[in-house]
């Protein structure tokens, strides 16, 4: 057992860190802003220029072979100062599925562009009548001669506007049982017949709805075997289940610190940054522990899971007890004059609301827990999973 | 005990909520944020239209229920004109003194400021003489505090110090505004649990969405209570500043509870601007902050405490 990070990793971790001092620059944050797109196009292009866009990929697929805790840092780096982490963390997650289950044609079409920072993904599996029941889609994928034709809508389609291809969840069998008769495919963005109308949310943050009308696709941009998608989405989901929210609780303690220096604060405000650093570390342990356990049978998901619902649950609490802590300076935008924190706790407050329901409901996942961590027989109600 | 509202009173609030429906209802909250001079030109006119501007929270009983159902009702649809901050001056200073805030600590901004010309400011605790509050800026535009002007407290706003039943009542109507606009997010979500289907059922028929159905309900029931009772004590002045924060304690306790109950029924869809529940979460966030958060109200009601005692189920005497 050791836990220490290595020399190697302390030197990535302080690379990392001077990259952002570099390059995360007032105009990104300014484009991210004005966006609403938690992605910047240059921002990636300079993180994929050194090699850290799936960096834990084998170097035939792109990647540099590096352990996973070292991409790990990477992250954790980039979100704790507020970078735009999403198109990385959504088209790794995609990139993900397809090392599994892509043919090799797909590997080699798609992961090095992707660790190239050319190729940027969108997850299309929410739809309007399919939130946490997922398995319950309705966009349809009927077979078209050698290729596809699809019809319908997703919602909440994070990045659709920039992304190249976006991930998306079909029923392609509509006699076959629920969870059996779905399909993945990668649908170019560019294709006639699909558009995007973009959503704004309380965190400021842009999402989407898109629509799929006859969008017509060759066999090529199906992604695993006809009928295999349910399975692919829950070991992407699993991917998309970690702990990436104790760099959040790492950005919010660190901004809640630097406000609390240089003022007398109150002992109230210090036992909240306490009870908030000790909610980060435990976060930050059980992301280490999910990453860790990726290499598993499971791949970790029953851990990634359980680091999650911690993680979002801890971000939801913290930031809410650091902004009353503040009071209503705390409310003033980022840049404002006399903003609490450069006005980074209310942004956080209002990203975390989001944190507890995407990736799976607190409920749905606690009740992944109770069944998989402590081997409780299934409700009543199947979460499909 | 006689637990129901005047006929007058409900009739009134009735108005207020037909009036208030008519002119687009939440939606007014939303336009006002692009369209700043809707609460002015629009709302306010709509609200004198209903004789609500005249209300004495401090005059006879059937009046001043009126006045609590009034602001509850513009309340349920985070109406944005400070209405409760109107009906908190007393009716004898209202020729020359709009609105009267009260504040803690330092102030840097303060909620519609920009509507009024002549608005006096009170501190908790201090000088009860309020203070001229002089708007310096523009709106902050910030999206949980969406019409914060920013401010500078001046000289004596009058010869006169606010009467401790006007403070008190300011609190009040606070509780009552809060407690309409909760009722609206707990209707909103009952409503939405009967009719969204997932795994082949409506959501409310799942125990995780029926305990937070049920949380909300016993938090707003709770906070209309507190609210009621807390009304009942000021307005024949029995209350202390210890009844008025306990109030404010409760009332934040259970926004707290209904909102974060509130966005885990609705999901994602919740978060987006073109919900309801959104803007009512923006919307309501000054007011859990202004004049005092959470923290700092259980601060403040520990030291009314000790000072003036606490009367209830187990009394406790001033220190």
């Amino acid at each position: 057992m050791d836990f220490a990070a290595g020399a190697e990793a302390e030197a990535l971790r302080a690379e990392v860190r001077a990259f952002v001092r570099e390059h995360l620059t007032a105009d990104v944050l300014g484009r991210v802003a004005a966006t609403g797109d938690y992605h910047d196009r240059e921002f990636h292009a300079a993180l994929a220029g050194r090699g850290w866009v799936g960096a834990h990929w084998h170097v035939e697929d792109g990647g540099r072979g590096w352990d996973r805790a070292m991409t790990d840092i990477i992250y954790e780096e980039l979100a704790s100062a507020g970078a735009p982490t999403e198109g990385l963390a959504i088209t790794q997650i995609v990139g993900e599925a397809v090392r599994r289950v892509g043919t090799a044609e797909q590997r080699r079409r798609l992961l090095p562009p992707i660790c190239r920072g050319e190729l940027l993904l969108a997850l299309g599996y929410t739809e309007p009548g399919s939130g946490s029941d997922l398995a319950s889609v309705r966009t349809r994928a009927a077979r078209d001669g050698a290729g596809w034709v699809i019809s319908g809508q997703k919602i909440f389609t994070t990045l659709a506007g920039k992304a190249d291809h976006v991930f998306l969840l079909a029923r392609t069998d509509p006699d076959a049982p629920k969870h059996a008769g779905l399909t993945l495919f990668l649908v170019p963005t560019a294709a006639e017949g699909f558009s995007v109308a973009p959503i704004f949310t309380l965190s400021g943050q842009r999402t989407n709805v898109t629509y799929y009308s006859d969008v017509r696709v060759g066999d090529e941009a199906r992604v695993g075997a006809e009928g295999q998608g349910w399975e692919i989405v829950n070991v992407a989901l699993a991917f998309e289940r970690g702990g990436e929210f104790a760099a959040q609780l790492r950005r919010l303690v660190t901004a809640a610190a630097t406000w609390g220096r240089g003022r007398d604060a109150g002992a109230g405000f210090h036992a909240r940054l306490g009870r908030a650093a000790a909610s980060a570390e435990v976060a930050r342990l059980l992301g280490v522990q999910a990453s860790w356990s990726r290499s598993s049978a499971a791949a970790g998901a029953v851990e990634g899971t359980m680091a999650k619902v911690y993680g979002t649950e801890a971000l939801l609490r913290e930031s809410r007890a650091l902004l009353d802590a503040t009071g209503v300076e705390g409310l003033l935008n980022r840049g404002a004059a006399g903003a609490a924190a450069a006005g980074e706790l209310q942004h956080l407050y209002r990203e975390s609301q989001i944190a507890t329901i995407y990736g799976g409901t607190s409920e749905v996942l606690l009740t992944l827990i109770a069944q998989q961590r402590l081997g409780l027989p299934r409700g009543r109600r199947s979460t499909g999973a | 005990m006689k637990r129901e509202w005047a006929p007058a009173a409900l009739a009134l609030r009735d108005a207020v909520r037909a009036v208030l429906a008519d002119h687009g209802g939440v939606e007014i909250a939303r336009s006002a944020e692009e369209r700043p001079r809707v609460r002015g030109d629009d709302l306010r006119p709509a609200l004198e239209s209903v004789g609500v501007l005249d209300l004495d929270p401090l005059g006879d009983a059937e009046e001043s229920e009126a006045a609590m159902l009034a602001v509850r009702a513009c309340g349920a649809v985070v109406a944005p004109w400070p209405l409760a901050r109107a009906l908190s001056v007393p009716v004898e200073w209202r020729a020359r003194c709009q609105a009267i805030y009260v504040v803690d600590g330092p102030v840097s901004h303060l909620d519609h400021a920009d509507l009024f010309e002549s608005a006096g400011a009170v501190p908790l605790g201090g000088d009860p003489l309020p203070r001229a509050v002089a708007p310096t800026g523009s709106r902050s535009r910030a999206p949980l505090d969406p019409f914060g002007v920013p401010v500078e407290l001046r000289g004596p706003a009058g010869a006169a110090a606010l009467p401790d039943r006007a403070l008190l009542m300011s609190f009040v109507l606070d509780g009552f505004w809060v407690a309409g606009a909760l009722e609206t997010v707990a209707l909103q979500a009952a409503g939405y649990a009967g009719t969204r289907r997932q795994f082949g059922r409506p959501i409310g028929r799942f125990g995780e969405i029926r305990w937070r159905l049920a949380d909300i309900a016993v938090a707003m029931d709770g906070l209309d209570e507190l609210a009621t009772y807390t009304w009942f004590q000021v307005h024949r002045g029995r209350a202390t500043l210890a009844d008025a924060l306990a109030l404010r304690l409760g009332m934040l306790e259970a926004a707290d509870s209904v909102l974060r109950h509130a966005h885990q029924v609705f999901g994602a869809i919740g978060l987006c601007e073109e919900h309801d529940l959104t803007v009512l979460d923006r919307h309501l966030a000054p007011v859990l902050l202004r004049p005092a958060s959470l923290s700092r109200t259980r601060s403040l009601l520990l030291e009314a405490v000790n000072r003036h005692g606490f009367r209830g189920t187990f009394d406790v005497p001033r220190r």
